[in-house]
């Protein structure tokens, strides 16, 4: 297959191509490589018909810096030898690839797979919640941070609209199922199906899940029960407080789309924009408490550990406070599904379109966590302390990261950025070899 | 000054009337040549051989991922698929001579 060919097999084979002696195809090929050379030497560019262009271009100065050392460097202009393929050449060598085109992300159903993957994130907060229950008596009493107080308190708010969502979109999703014949002849979509089908099995699951919770919270939810029984204009009438607004305006955003054509889908879509960003911010704030938790765990450090838990504390009181709102808003969603179901022309398409988003929407989120877990790190770790004088000086070693730094000198990875901050390190926070770092007095903030 | 430098350009025809003077061939049997040359490069690309030429480089083809692209005007994203594309790399002494 992969062959390396040289000057000589080339010529061997032009020579049975074009029906020459292999001395004359020798001979040939050779000035053939010769006034390509010297046309660039002469024009700077040389074309051949379904070959391609050979062109030299020129590089202008740029500055760069030394990875090493830190040190600027300025890496000189020059000309560089390029090679533009022809179109033939192009599209006979991609020929195995040839059946794929690019295909457009289509921003208005993001959001709705971003809830499936939800999905996942709601198993393992239900699971953080069961978790920490040993810890809950000793450290009650602990102080409470205020900011992680705040973010959780917006966080699972939040989260609980999402997984009504998902409830909805996944009764979408199988009455799509039901009716979808798979007719279509590309294997991405195909394949892309299958998936959904996969999610449709998960269902039940996730349904009973929900159900339970909705269980739970039924005793609380008595009174608004008969308004749901209501039709679903009263309710948006009705609404209390904000969660609940919000809420319903997202239920008649599908209902419009139902009724607007492909033409005006861009308000729709500036929307979903805004309720896409809101989720990814949810999915960040969670999955970085997860991960802080999980941190946790693998150091046996009592610091690190009595963090935690004070962390998992109010987040799980948060929780507990903000139970009693979700049965409203699940009983809301059942209420909206019964409406949009007989719709169902227009969610096949939906369900079809959501089917592109599904293969890259995994890539977009991992992106999106590694900013937000980032920052939220950032953010939360630079206010429990104060720095109050120096330590030592650290002589950056090989093979040192400021969470390596910052375990060794307070016995925690995630104080790295007291160290960041004593030393006024930007963004990314990166450090050389040689370089001498600061490390600050930590005193925990009353 | 570009214009006359847009008008120097060696195109396809004045390399083969170039090449038929170096070879001593009429411009119509070079360019017969010559396109049996391409379609024998482009034979072998398709197979995925490399064509190393000494003194001038290598001609291969290089596998790209798919990925995602956003159009910056209108914030679309387009998912890209994956592609091979011929490439060209200048040997070390073609490189010097052009720096």
């Amino acid at each position: 297959m992969s062959e390396k060919l040289n000057h000589s097999d080339i010529s061997a084979l032009l020579a049975k191509e074009a029906g020459l002696s292999v001395a004359k195809a020798d001979f040939f090929t050779k000035a053939l490589f010769d006034i390509i050379i010297e046309g660039l030497e002469q024009d700077g560019i040389v074309k051949i018909n379904g070959l391609g262009t050979f062109k030299v271009t020129d590089v202008a100065d740029r500055s760069s810096v030394n990875v090493n050392t830190g040190e600027k460097i300025e890496i000189k202009g020059h000309r560089k030898l390029t090679f533009v393929p022809a179109e033939s050449l192009k599209e006979c060598v991609n020929r195995p690839f040839a059946m794929f085109e690019p295909v457009e992300i289509d921003d208005n159903y993001q959001d709705e797979s971003d809830d499936e993957a939800n999905g996942s994130d709601a198993v393992s907060e239900v699971s953080s919640e069961n978790m920490p229950a040993p810890f809950n008596a000793a450290e009650v009493e602990e102080e409470m941070p205020l900011e992680d107080e705040e973010r959780g308190d917006d966080e699972p708010k939040a989260a609980i609209p999402i997984e009504e969502e998902q409830v909805r979109d996944e009764d979408d999703n199988v009455v799509s199922n039901v009716a979808d014949p798979i007719a279509s002849e590309e294997e991405l979509r195909v394949e892309v199906e299958e998936e959904e089908e996969d999610t449709a099995d998960d269902d039940p699951a996730l349904d009973e899940r929900t159900d339970e919770a909705v269980e739970d919270d039924d005793r609380d939810a008595v009174a608004e029960e008969k308004t749901d029984e209501g039709p679903v204009t009263e309710e948006a009438t009705e609404t209390d407080n904000e969660k609940e607004d919000s809420l319903t305006s997202e239920d008649a955003a599908p209902a419009h789309h139902d009724e607007s054509t492909d033409n005006d889908a861009a308000p729709v879509k500036k929307r979903n924009n805004i309720w896409r960003f809101a989720i990814y911010f949810i999915i960040g704030a969670v999955c970085g408490f997860v991960a802080i938790k999980m941190m946790g765990r693998n150091h046996a450090s009592d610091e690190t550990s009595e963090e935690i838990a004070v962390n998992i504390v109010s987040s799980q009181e948060v929780i507990a406070e903000t139970k009693n709102e979700p049965a409203v808003i699940i009983e809301d969603s059942v209420a909206s599904t019964t409406t949009a179901e007989p719709a169902t022309p227009i969610e096949e398409i939906k369900a079809s379109n959501e089917g592109e988003d599904y293969a890259s929407y995994s890539f977009i989120l991992v992106d999106e966590l590694a900013a937000r877990s980032d920052r939220d790190i950032t953010d939360a770790d630079t206010t429990l302390y104060v720095a109050e004088g120096d330590i030592a000086v650290h002589v950056v070693a090989a093979d040192e990261r400021l969470a390596k730094i910052a375990y060794d000198y307070y016995g925690s990875r995630k104080l790295w950025p007291y160290i960041a901050k004593h030393n006024n390190l930007k963004k990314p926070y990166g450090i050389a070899v040689g370089m001498e770092l600061s490390i600050p007095r930590l005193q925990p903030k009353k | 000054m570009e214009l006359i430098n847009r008008l120097k350009r060696m195109n396809n025809k004045e390399f083969i009337t170039r090449l038929s003077k170096r070879c001593g061939m009429t411009p119509a049997e070079t360019a017969t040549n010559v396109e049996a040359f391409v379609n024998v490069v482009t034979e072998r690309l398709k197979e995925g051989d490399q064509i190393n030429i000494s003194g001038f480089g290598v001609i291969e083809t290089k596998m790209k991922k798919e990925r995602v692209s956003v159009n910056p005007k209108t914030g679309q994203r387009f998912l890209v698929p994956p592609k091979i594309q011929p490439a060209f790399r200048p040997s070390n002494k073609l490189k010097d001579k052009f720096k």
